[in-house]
Parts: structure tokens; C-alpha cells; sequence
């Protein structure tokens, strides 16, 4: 009798070995969250995600609000996207907060985490991916004293998004510590608007309106750069006010060469699509990740705007 | 027996040797099947690649041919056109219409643009840069000059990828020498680049002659320090696939062109995958032949070696226990355990048998040997008695001679006890007493004899004729050469839960070595009994550990001891 109870359990192994063996052939598919998805940020982050999509033959869903301050939306892309049986998340936080509970319970039900770009309050997060934004701050500091060519007498104004944005926080954060070491220059305001080029450029228009001694001006994404480039060019103080901003979007591109915009720090949003596919695809294959990849940031100025190198982190291939 | 020494057993060696059998089995049937599914997975992957490789290649080049093609096509155009304006604006029209085309440029030797059509755009009023004219490649170029992919910087707020093919012409209509060139957005090409993924982890780029990438879909990463690309193989390999670290790397070289498709696939991790696939599958029919290992044993427990065991318990139970061990065979489902269990309850039998007739035949032998040593006492003592009375009568001792008679008479109502072999010691002493006087007057008084004899065990048995051989013996041996007069003591007293009878003389003492022959040999003149065969009698009667032991000291005596139990008189003492 003991024998039988024995073969039952002996086939009952088999049984779930064979199971586990047969699961392992389905093709793993990742859902990719992010903020939005019409930003030329967004759109190569994008072509990071297709490029491993393709490269490790796994099927991706690439989603994201239809404008940037929607994290109710984006927790329930996290929801619906484990539901659909999605293997892994890659996601990018609108709110470091709001999302917190919607990531932890996906990792709960099973779900590997990569998180590119900006960050989230849980700790059910296999990896980061992303600038390291308190040093990008600090290069955006950098990059503004060395167009200015002194540090003497810098007035600053800030103009930043949604103050829960973890990435927002920290280059502010990284802006604001270089500039405190500095004897002669002051942060003058810092202004807080929705992440669009309209309210950016309101905001920025209304910051050197009410502050005139206002010399260098800073935006910290993609809309924010947009939105300084446009009040310096429809106030004409390309040639008294330093901008410095974040990303590559064309126009802010276009600025740069034409002198609105001084200079850009240029992130790498291929490399947060590719490594964040990457990492999620080493994750489901039982291999190791590092907790923290940190992507490049580059300081991109006209001089150096059309070196061969820098060609490909500037512009996009469309 | 059996909890003492663990000893393998049948069942367990059954599971062992069916589970390493078909283990080792499957492990070769896979190990075999793995190198031959390696090899032709090792294939596969390499013709996918190279068909990925070369589909690209032809597409890529085909592209490039078609610029070629579209590139004298406006030559030919530029050469019907008769003014400028007339030229501007029908390449302006190619340049809409064709998608792909960003635009058409004519340069003079020195980079400076003469016409140009476009899809849209202002065209920048101070260039800063143009990325391009490239001055040196467009003289080298013998025919056609392809420049890598680059920025366009032509036009305000516009920064396409581009690849130029230029050509140089004589054009009568700009007066000389001019450079024809078409930007071609870089991104077609690039998209085909990008959407091929070889195998289940693949992808591939390209790059010139020199090994140096023209375009990467990982790009960025490169070129930002994330990813290294390793490409220092590429200028001195053919078209062709090669293998190396479990990637596989493909080369294709484009038609007409300096441009070269590398492909690169990651078949290590498909392998291992696969290995490790089959790998699960040998541990799982490893384990479900243990399984069917274990109810095959299960089985066999059931039907052979229960039966067998009990076999072996029924043996053992005889072993112990051979006279009283009754066998039936039970049915077994087996033929031959069935005939191994019948032939065991056969041989039971059997064997019980001639127990018992070896039993009884011992039994008459000794009764028989018995009879035949009682039988030797008589012959020649009473002929030397009879002499001995009649040489009495002669000399008119009829004193004597009737003594002796009832002495001769005694020993001999003695000696046959009703054919009992056991008798009171009462009577064996009485029969000794006799033998004594009878002798006493043959040896004319030249010894004295004494008994001891405790009362308690007058009436205890034992065999008859026992201590006058030992007596004779102590005459022949001991007393019969002594000068002195001799003298014999016969002690009968219980020692414990036996009884010694001692016969003890002060002659001339025997050797150890004659000691034992005593013991060992039959008497040389055979007649009457000798102590071996008092010795033999007593062993037989009593077990081993009774009979008769001799101290004897040369010059000083030999005293001849017996050892029986205490028996009481029974009435069933047959034997």
C-alpha cells in the first residue's frame, strides 16, 4: 500500500515537470508602460523596445496616458497589462507615489518589474534603468556656467513639471546642489507646470516677466526645454538669456543651431527601451540583473552639435 | 539471523538495476540525439542566418542599385532640361513624388549649391555646416560615391538621416563640371536593418570594408559606451558564415558597394536551452522508470519473493528444528516455486525418516555391542576358577573350594541381572566383593582389598560389570609384580549430582603414556572386559562427560576413577 501511495506521487511529479517543461516554450511577451507616447523621447524609447523586441524574439505592447500627468490611467495599463498575462513590465512613473501599489501587487501576482527613466516608491522592483538624474542636473549646471563662461552673477529660473515626478525631483535636486557651491550665483524661483509645451511656455514667459534680471533659464524634460526656448525666442533674449534643457526633441534641435537654446543635455532613450526589454528578457530566462543600469546623459552644445558621434545621440532616425 | 546483517535484497536491487539501466539508456539515447539535434539546429541556425543576411543584402543593395538608377536618371533629365528654373523644378517634383528621396542637389566643385529640389523646408540662409558635400570622397569616387549615413543640415528645422550618392558630370547647362547628389533618407534602410531578428536571439548591422559601422540598431547604446560591438573579424572574413563561442557571425557583402551586412546570432542560448529541455526529459523518465522499477518490484515481491521468503523461513525453522518440523506446501502462483516447495515438503519427509531410522539402528547396534562385550567376560577366568577349585578339591581344601564355588556362583547371578544392563550399586559391589575373593585365593593372599561405600547410594543404578575389570586390572597391572603385599581400595561415595567409584591400588604405577593406551586399546588377549570397553559402555550409557579417568604415579599406585550420574531405580530403565 505504501508502494502505491508512492508511484502516485512519483506521477503526480512527473506530471508537473512535464507541465513546467512544456510552459517554458511559449513566446514571452512584455508590456512597456510609460508617460506618454507622442514625445520624440517616447518615440525612442520606442525603437530601444522594438529594437530587443526583435533582437531576443519576444512580443512587446508599448502603452503609455495620452498626456503626462495621468497616472490613474497608467495604473490601469499596470493592471490590465497583468491581466493579460504579461510576463514582465517595463514602466516609467508618472507619480513616484501613486503608482506604488499597482506596481507591488503586479509583482505580486508574478510579474517581473524593470523600471526605466523615472522611478517608483516600491520595493518589488527587480531593476532600474535610467539617467542618473541627480548627475544630469548637475551637468545641466555645468553645462550653463561653461556657456556663460563664468559663474559670476547668475540669476536663475527654473522651470519644472509635476513636483512628484521622481526624475523632475532629482535633477533639480543635482541643478540646485552645483549651483549652492557657486559664490555668485542664486536659483531666483523655480516654477512648477503641466509637463506640455503650452503651459511651459506660459509659465517661462510669466518667470521672466515677473523676474527681468532672470540670465540663465532652465527646463528639466523635453516640454519644459521646449517651453524656455519658446519665451526666449518670443521675448528675442537669445542673446542675454542662457537656456539650458533636457532631450532632443527637433524644434529644441532646431534652437540650438539657431541660438535660442545653448545647451542640451541629451539623454538615452534607446538605451532605457533596449536595456529595459533587455533586462526583462535576462529576468524570464532566470538570469541575473544589476539593480541600477545607468544610461549615458550628454552634454550637447552648437560646437560639438555635428560631430559624427554626436549626430547619433541628437537625431533621430525617423 | 536477518537483523543482524543488512544483506541486500532482491527487491531493491531490482529497482537500482532497472532505474541505472534505463537511466544510462536514455542518457545515451539522448546524449546521441543531442549532438545529432545540435548539429542540425547548428545548421538551421546557420542557413537561417545567412538567409536573413542575404535577404537583407539584396534588399539593402537593390535599394542602393535603384539610387544608382534613379541618380543617372536625372542626369539624363538635367541634359533635356534647357534652363535652370526649368531643371529646379522637375527635380523639385522627383523629390515630392519619391518618398524616400529628401532631396536632389547639384554642387559645383566646390560644394556650392547650384540647384536643388526638395520635398519642403526653407533652405538655411548660412550654412554652417553641410554634411553632405564631401569634397574628397565625391573627386575619389570612380563612378558613384556613397557617403556613410549623416545629418542633413540643409534646411530649417528639418535634421534627417541621409545617405548622399553623388556622381560627377560635365553639364553644359551649369557651364562644367558639376556633382549630382541625392539625399536619400537613411531611415528605409535602417528599418530594414532593424526588423530582421535572426534565430530566437539575433540581429544584424552593417558596416564598410575597414570593419568601421555604418549603421547599428543598437546605435546608440553603442555609441554612448553601453555596448561594444566587436567588428575587428569583419575585414578579414569572406561572405560566409562562421562559428565561434557559440555566436554565429555572417558576413554579406553588397553588390557594387563597399558596405557589408554582419549578422550575428546567439545559438549558445538556444543550445543550452534546448540541452537543458532534454536534460528535464532524461530526469523525467529517469524518475517515472523508477516508478515503474518500483511497482515491477512490487510485483515480483508479490508473486516470487514472499513465497521465496517464506521458503527460506521454513528452512531455517527446520534447521533449528529438524524432528519436530511439520511442512505443508502452499499453492504458489509460480510452477516452479510450487515444485521448489513440493520437493522441500518431500525432502521434510524424507529426511525425518531416516532421522528416525538412523535413530533406531544406533539404538540396536549398541544393544547388540553390549550383549557381545557382556559375553566376553566368561571364558578364560572361569577356567583358571574351575582349575583353581579343582586343584582345592585335590588337596582336600573343600573349605575353600566351596567359598570359591558360591563366589563363582554369585559373580555369575550377578553378572546376568536378569539381562538388566543396569544394576544397584549394591550388587555391582557385591559382584566386585566376589571377583575379589575368587582371585584372592589364586594370588594366595598376596594382597588386601577394602570397601567404602556411602549407604546413601547403595540403591542408585549403574552398569553392571564396571568395577571388576577395573579391579582385574589393578591385579594384572598393578599388584601382580609387586613383591609387597598389595592392597586395593574401592571407594563408592556422591559427588554432587554424580557418583565416583574409585578403585585405587599401591602397585607398581603405570606412565602417562600407558595411562592412555589403557583407555585407548582393546584388551591383547581378549577375553574378558578391559576398562577401554568399561570406558566405551559408560560414554554410550551416560554422554561424554561421564566415564572413567586414571591417576597413576610409577612406584607409588594408580587409582582408576568412574563418573556416572545418580540415577534411582525406574522401572522403565530398559535399555
Amino acid at each position: 500500500m505504501k508502494y502505491k501511495r508512492l508511484i502516485i506521487y512519483l506521477l503526480l511529479i512527473s506530471l508537473t515537470l512535464t507541465c513546467g517543461c512544456s510552459s517554458q516554450q511559449q513566446r514571452q511577451s512584455i508590456a512597456v508602460i510609460v508617460k506618454a507616447t507622442d514625445s520624440d523621447f517616447w518615440q525612442s524609447v520606442r525603437r530601444g523596445v522594438n529594437a530587443a523586441a526583435t533582437e531576443y524574439n519576444i512580443s512587446v505592447t508599448f502603452e503609455g496616458p495620452e498626456n503626462e500627468e495621468d497616472y490613474l490611467k497608467q495604473n490601469e495599463l499596470i493592471s490590465r497589462a497583468v491581466q493579460n498575462g504579461a510576463d514582465a513590465i517595463v514602466f516609467s512613473a508618472i507619480d513616484y507615489y501613486q503608482s506604488a501599489n499597482a506596481i507591488s501587487a503586479a509583482a505580486d501576482a508574478g510579474v517581473q518589474i524593470v523600471v526605466i527613466d523615472s522611478g517608483v516608491n516600491s520595493d518589488k522592483i527587480n531593476t532600474f534603468i535610467g539617467t542618473d538624474n541627480y548627475k544630469a542636473g548637475q551637468a545641466a549646471a555645468a553645462a550653463a556656467v561653461e556657456c556663460r563662461g563664468r559663474s559670476e552673477n547668475m540669476r536663475i529660473g527654473i522651470v519644472n513639471y509635476d513636483r512628484n515626478t521622481d526624475n523632475g525631483r532629482q535633477r533639480e535636486a543635482g541643478f540646485r546642489d552645483y549651483i549652492s557651491a557657486l559664490p555668485e550665483a542664486e536659483v531666483v524661483e523655480t516654477v512648477n507646470v503641466d509637463s506640455n509645451t503650452t503651459s511651459a511656455t506660459a509659465g517661462a514667459i510669466s518667470l521672466l516677466h515677473s523676474h527681468p534680471e532672470i540670465n540663465v533659464l532652465v527646463g528639466f524634460n523635453e516640454w519644459m526645454t521646449l517651453g524656455i526656448g519658446n519665451a526666449v525666442q518670443q521675448l528675442g533674449l537669445k542673446d542675454t538669456v542662457t537656456a539650458v534643457g533636457f532631450d532632443n526633441n527637433v524644434i529644441s534641435v532646431s534652437m540650438l543651431e539657431t541660438g535660442e537654446m545653448d545647451a542640451l543635455i541629451v539623454q538615452n532613450p534607446f538605451a532605457m527601451g533596449y536595456l529595459g526589454v533587455q533586462s526583462a528578457a535576462d529576468l524570464l530566462s532566470g538570469r541575473s540583473v544589476p539593480d541600477n543600469i545607468e544610461t549615458s546623459a550628454t552634454t550637447i552644445t552648437k560646437q560639438n552639435m555635428f560631430d559624427e558621434d554626436n549626430q547619433k545621440i541628437l537625431f533621430k532616425f525617423e | 539471523m536477518n537483523k543482524k546483517k543488512p544483506r541486500l535484497r532482491i527487491s531493491v536491487f531490482m529497482v537500482c538495476a532497472i532505474a541505472v539501466t534505463v537511466a544510462a539508456a536514455v542518457s545515451l539515447c539522448v546524449a546521441i540525439s543531442l549532438s545529432v539535434y545540435n548539429r542540425a539546429l547548428m545548421q538551421n541556425s546557420e542557413t537561417a542566418s545567412e538567409q536573413a543576411v542575404q535577404q537583407t543584402a539584396v534588399a539593402v543593395g537593390n535599394y542602393l542599385g535603384d539610387l544608382k538608377l534613379k541618380l543617372s536618371r536625372i542626369s539624363t533629365e538635367i541634359s533635356e532640361s534647357r534652363t535652370i528654373d526649368e531643371f529646379s523644378d522637375s527635380i523639385a517634383a522627383a523629390a515630392r513624388l519619391q518618398r524616400d528621396i529628401e532631396s536632389i542637389l547639384v554642387y559645383d566643385k566646390n560644394g556650392e549649391l547650384l540647384a536643388y529640389g526638395a520635398e519642403d523646408g526653407i533652405l538655411k540662409e548660412k550654412n554652417s555646416v553641410n554634411l553632405s558635400f564631401d569634397k574628397t570622397l565625391f573627386e575619389e569616387a570612380e563612378e558613384y560615391a556613397v557617403t556613410p549615413p549623416h545629418v542633413q543640415t540643409l534646411f530649417e528645422g528639418r535634421y534627417p538621416w541621409v545617405v548622399t550618392i553623388a556622381h560627377k558630370q560635365e553639364q553644359k547647362l551649369f557651364n562644367g563640371e558639376v556633382y549630382i547628389a541625392i539625399d536619400f533618407r537613411f531611415s528605409s534602410v535602417a528599418k530594414q536593418i532593424d526588423n530582421v531578428g535572426i534565430g530566437q536571439h539575433g540581429y544584424c548591422y552593417l558596416t564598410d570594408t575597414a570593419g568601421n559601422i555604418i549603421y547599428h540598431p543598437q546605435q546608440q547604446l553603442i555609441f554612448s559606451g553601453l555596448k561594444t560591438e566587436d567588428t575587428s573579424f569583419v575585414p578579414s572574413s569572406a561572405d560566409g558564415t562562421q562559428h565561434r563561442d557559440g555566436v554565429l557571425y555572417t558576413v554579406n557583402s553588397l553588390p557594387d558597394s563597399s558596405w557589408r551586412i554582419v549578422g550575428i546570432s546567439y545559438i549558445d542560448e538556444l543550445i543550452t536551452a534546448q540541452t537543458e529541455e532534454m536534460l528535464w526529459g532524461v530526469a523525467l523518465s529517469v524518475i517515472c522508470c523508477a516508478g515503474v522499477a518500483a511497482l515491477i518490484s512490487q510485483l515480483f515481491s508479490r508473486i516470487v519473493l514472499r513465497p521465496v521468503r517464506g521458503l527460506v523461513n521454513a528452512m531455517k525453522e527446520f534447521e533449528k528444528n529438524a524432528a519436530g518440523y511439520r511442512y505443508t506446501a502452499p499453492a504458489e502462483k509460480v510452477a516452479e516455486l510450487q515444485t521448489l516447495s513440493d520437493s522441500f515438503e518431500h525432502m521434510v519427509g524424507m529426511i525425518q525418516s531416516l532421522m528416525e531410522r538412523v535413530r533406531r539402528e544406533e539404538i540396536t547396534l549398541r544393544k547388540t555391542e553390549l550383549k557381545a562385550l557382556q559375553a566376553q567376560i566368561n571364558p578364560h577366568f572361569l577356567y583358571n576358577t574351575l582349575d583353581s577349585i579343582q586343584w582345592m578339591c585335590e588337596q582336600g581344601e573343600n573349605e575353600d573350594a566351596v567359598r570359591m564355588v558360591g563366589a563363582l556362583a554369585k559373580l555369575f547371578r550377578i553378572s546376568i541381572s536378569h539381562g538388566n544392563e543396569l544394576i544397584t550399586i549394591r550388587d555391582e559391589v557385591k559382584h566386585a566383593q566376589n571377583y575379589l575373593i575368587i582371585q584372592s585365593f589364586r594370588y594366595k593372599n598376596q594382597f588386601t582389598y577394602s570397601f567404602y561405600v556411602d549407604p546413601e547410594i547403595e540403591d542408585c543404578l549403574c552398569n553392571k560389570i564396571t568395577i571388576q575389570p577395573l579391579i582385574e586390572n589393578a591385579i594384572y597391572h598393578g599388584l601382580d609384580r609387586m613383591v609387597d603385599e598389595g592392597k586395593i581400595t574401592v571407594t563408592v561415595k556422591p559427588d554432587g549430582e554424580d557418583i565416583l567409584i574409585a578403585v585405587a591400588d599401591n602397585g607398581v604405577g603405570m606412565t602417562e603414556e600407558q595411562c592412555r593406551k589403557i583407555l585407548q586399546k582393546e584388551r591383547s588377549d581378549s577375553t574378558g572386559i578391559g576398562v577401554k570397553n568399561v570406558n566405551d559402555r559408560l560414554k554410550i550409557h551416560f554422554g561424554e562427560r561421564y566415564g572413567i579417568s586414571i591417576e597413576s604415579e610409577l612406584d607409588v599406585g594408580t587409582t582408576v576413577t568412574v563418573r556416572i550420574p545418580q540415577l534411582r531405580k525406574e522401572p522403565e530403565n530398559e535399555i
